[in-house]
């Protein structure tokens, strides 16, 4: 390894980032505050409401894409008088095929990096561990905590969206998360966001028919502008009821679309999705993110983060692996 | 040699017992055989570890809850199948104890490698006990039936289903027949009593059964043997009480063939046998006192008269029948002289009553030819004595005289070979848990002086829990059909193991699970339909025209 022996274990960076959920951070990503959302995109404000999806035909079947990551290990890498900021992380994406009453995963890549906020930034390291080899690809980023767990989910998302780029035989494609990604104008694809840090409505009017929302409908579609002219269309849907004690945004999922495939095509794919999405809620005993992390999300979640490896033992094969200096065995 | 899976490490390994991931496109079931070869630092060659499946589980992998099943079959949640094998190690070859490691491969062992599994290979004497679930044939090791390392075997199991009998049966025709084991020392010269208690379905050993079909002889053939009845055998039965003037056999279904058995009153007082008249479990120790003073009356003033002559001569009274010498007993006052008058009284009761039920077996006719009468096990192949239609008293004397009379004759002829096999159900009439009696005694000392006498038990009752202890410990084949419930929990299922005892109580007909020393683990075997008759309907009689060439 050389010069990358300076490499120091970053202890107590692991309560805090043991364990990344693959969700919305990153949902204001590239929001312009010169444009403003456009409510009016679909139908007037005066007609706002809930709209029953129209599906003509029904789906043959649907495939969501998901992603977890994970930081193994926080780390520091000390050159001369400079420290960077680094971690060794791991992330998994890959597909879940809904289709004929058969949900089965069809793709799943697991991927380790060693991410590094400068200083001599290593191609590869193998790391033993246990009865196989782990192995950890360099990467540069800018030298901040923030910006190097960053990194870390850029790279998933990238993954995410290379993953849906080889997909896609015609079925709807639901990604898990805003989209961050660009596709071609004619693949179905749209993001599924859970959480609601931003709110994209002002007008309490328009809040209160999100509120209102019953299972199985969606707000008319609006506009959020991107720079870049990567402008998406966007609307809420119910996918479950909200009992009490429930706060009424429970049960409440905003889906997103890339304005360029054109509004036709975005309201017919956000009626496809908010008919299909009630039948996959999840219930309570299987997530704590239920009813809006869908069955099949919630067992690929699952599913990947056990790909992932064990964290203790993973970690503890680099702290062998910083304590040896480096060396493989 | 086929990969079947991989030893699981999910679930602990151990040197005596692991779990094995079945492989994609492969199946593990029940009673198969497999083993997985591990290295051991510094031995050349590998451990092998052989095995047999005791439990197979299937189930989703991905799910959590129990109603995830329905999630599945919706197409909502997307989950695997895994399915594991739960293998009892049967042998370790070199015998380093380590346990398998997960993710080395388990084979199905084939072949030698099977052979090897459940300890063939070291029987240099072996002959088949019936078919193992994989088709292939489950040998015994004669070594631990002759008395070479151990003798007996004990048959349990529920009666209609079990098929003790039948199976007892196959076990003496597969030991006779077996070219490995028919020419053998000790096996070519043996002979066998069947004590018949139930039906009369031993009466047509010796004729074909004329319901066998192909699938069955296919059976014979995989295990090597030819299909056929039993040769050289001896059916006897007791004299019918409807003809006091001769002696005819009391069957039903068959006639001819069959020899009349009793005893001559002189036999009766030589020999003292007067004790098995009183053979129940509960005798009370005053009786045995007045058995005893009977016995010795009649031993003594019988002694020396003349042979070949049934009747007997006790001062001056002449005495032809039982019911003479039970007038005799009921009237001498001498015989019981020191002996209280209430057990006296209560031993002439028991005798009266044995008049009717047993009267008929002891006599004193003056022209009896005794010896025509009498059973010599050793005179034929096989010796059916038919007692099925004999009151339980009687059924008790018959067993006792009979068994006591075979274990003289071993005693004086000194030398274990040529073997007998005595075979006899309902073992907890003969031999119960509870209680002394004469009989119990002579059954106890087969079971635990027959294997170096050369006298081998072959015992079956319905509940082992019943029977004294030391008669089915002494045995070293255990056999269990089907069972109760509550009785396979009994300790005497011990050796069945966890899995076995609750299959023992589904077993079907003509399944069995056979225990022997060599092989740690009791193996469900099937045995054959008879290939002898067992009624009169299977009976094929021999073709008249076979004869005119």
């Amino acid at each position: 390894m050389g010069g990358e022996g300076s490499l120091r274990l970053h202890p107590w960076a692991l309560s805090v980032e043991g364990l990344l959920l693959g969700d919305e951070e990153g949902e204001d990503e590239g929001v312009t505050a010169e444009r403003r959302i456009d409510p009016q995109v679909e139908v007037g404000i005066e007609a706002w409401g809930p709209l029953e999806p129209r599906v003509e035909s029904p789906l043959e079947g649907v495939l969501f894409v998901d992603g977890v990551r994970r930081v193994d290990a926080g780390v520091v890498q000390q050159e001369g008088g400079h420290l960077y900021w680094g971690l060794f992380g791991s992330y998994g994406v890959g597909a879940v095929e809904c289709r004929h009453r058969q949900a089965r995963v069809v793709v799943e890549h697991v991927e380790r990096r060693l991410v590094l906020g400068g200083g001599t930034v290593p191609d590869l390291l193998r790391i033993p561990c246990g009865s196989s080899v782990l192995e950890y690809r360099g990467v540069l980023s800018r030298n901040r905590q923030q910006e190097v767990r960053g990194e870390l989910q850029r790279l998933m998302r990238d993954k995410e969206g290379a993953l849906i780029s080889s997909l896609g035989d015609g079925l709807l494609l639901m990604v898990d998360g805003p989209l961050t990604f660009q596709v071609p104008r004619d693949m179905p694809v749209l993001g599924y966001a859970k959480s609601h840090y931003r709110r994209y409505l002002e007008d309490p009017k328009l809040v209160q028919v999100v509120l209102d929302l019953p299972p199985g409908t969606r707000t008319p579609l609006f506009l959020i502008p991107r720079e870049g002219g990567h402008d998406l269309l966007s609307c809420y849907a119910r996918v479950a009821p909200s009992p009490i004690p429930r706060h009424p945004l429970v049960g409440i999922v905003r889906l997103e679309m890339w304005a360029a495939m054109g509004l036709e095509a975005a309201v017919r794919l956000a009626d496809l999705a908010t008919a299909l999405i009630p039948r996959f809620a999840s219930s309570a005993q299987w997530d704590p993110r239920a009813p809006v992390n869908l069955h099949p999300v919630a067992a690929l979640e699952e599913r990947l983060r056990h790909r992932l490896g064990d964290h203790g033992w993973v970690r503890r094969g680099i702290e062998q692996f910083l304590f040896r200096g480096g060396e493989e065995s | 040699m086929t990969q079947v899976g991989l030893v699981l490490g999910t679930e602990d390994a151990y040197p005596l017992e692991f779990w094995v991931g079945v492989a994609e496109g492969q199946y593990l079931q029940l009673d198969d055989v497999v083993y997985v070869e591990t290295e051991v630092p510094g031995l050349k060659k590998g451990v092998k570890i052989y095995g047999v499946v005791d439990l197979v589980r299937s189930r989703y992998e991905g799910a959590r809850f129990d109603s995830d099943v329905f999630r599945a079959s919706e197409g909502i949640l997307p989950v695997g199948i895994a399915t594991s094998a739960h293998v009892s190690v049967t042998r370790v070859d070199p015998e380093i104890y380590v346990p398998p490691r997960p993710g080395q491969a388990v084979h199905r062992a084939s072949g030698e490698e099977r052979d090897r599994a459940l300890f063939f290979d070291t029987m240099t004497r072996r002959f088949p006990v019936g078919l193992a679930r994989d088709g292939q044939p489950l040998w015994a090791d004669l070594d631990y039936l002759d008395g070479t390392k151990g003798a007996h075997v004990n048959i349990a199991g529920i009666s209609g289903v079990a098929t003790k009998t039948s199976y007892a049966m196959f076990l003496l025709y597969s030991l006779f027949h077996h070219p490995n084991t028919a020419e053998a020392q000790g096996v070519k010269n043996a002979s066998a009593i069947i004590f018949n208690v139930k039906g009369e379905d031993l009466l047509f050993l010796d004729r074909p059964n004329a319901r066998l079909r192909d699938e069955h002889r296919h059976i014979y053939q995989a295990m090597g043997l030819p299909v056929g009845p039993f040769q050289d055998v001896r059916l006897w039965a007791p004299p019918a009480k409807s003809n006091p003037f001769e002696l005819v056999p009391d069957t039903d279904a068959r006639q001819d063939g069959v020899g009349v058995f009793c005893w001559s009153l002189k036999e009766f007082c030589q020999g003292r046998l007067l004790r098995f008249l009183f053979a129940d479990a509960d005798t009370e120790s005053q009786l045995a006192y007045a058995v005893a003073a009977a016995e010795r009356y009649l031993f003594e003033k019988t002694a020396g008269q003349p042979r070949g002559q049934a009747w007997v001569q006790v001062d001056g009274r002449r005495l032809t029948s039982f019911q003479d010498l039970v007038s005799l007993l009921d009237e001498e006052e001498k015989v019981f002289s020191r002996l209280a008058p209430a057990t006296v009284a209560a031993f002439r009761r028991r005798l009266w009553a044995c008049l009717d039920t047993v009267g008929h077996l002891i006599r004193g006719d003056g022209d009896l030819d005794a010896e025509k009468h009498r059973i010599d096990p050793t005179a034929h192949k096989l010796s059916v004595v038919h007692i099925t239609k004999l009151h339980d008293q009687a059924k008790r004397f018959v067993v006792g005289v009979v068994l006591k009379q075979l274990l003289e004759a071993k005693d004086s002829q000194g030398t274990r070979e040529p073997l007998l096999f005595v075979v006899l159900d309902e073992l907890n009439k003969y031999a119960p848990r509870e209680g002394w009696s004469p009989l119990k005694e002579v059954v106890l000392d087969i079971a635990e002086r027959g294997r170096s006498l050369g006298v081998i038990l072959i015992g079956a009752q319905q509940t082992a829990s019943e029977v004294e202890r030391r008669v089915v410990t002494n045995a070293a084949f255990r056999v269990t059909g089907r069972l109760d419930m509550a009785e396979a929990e009994r300790s005497e299922y011990g050796f069945l193991g966890d899995f076995a005892r609750r299959r023992a109580a589904i077993l079907t007909s003509g399944s069995l699970f056979f225990s022997q020393p060599s092989i740690p683990l009791p193996v469900l075997v099937r045995f054959p339909f008879p290939a002898w008759a067992t009624r009169h309907e299977e009976a094929r009689s021999p073709d008249p025209w076979s004869r005119l060439r």
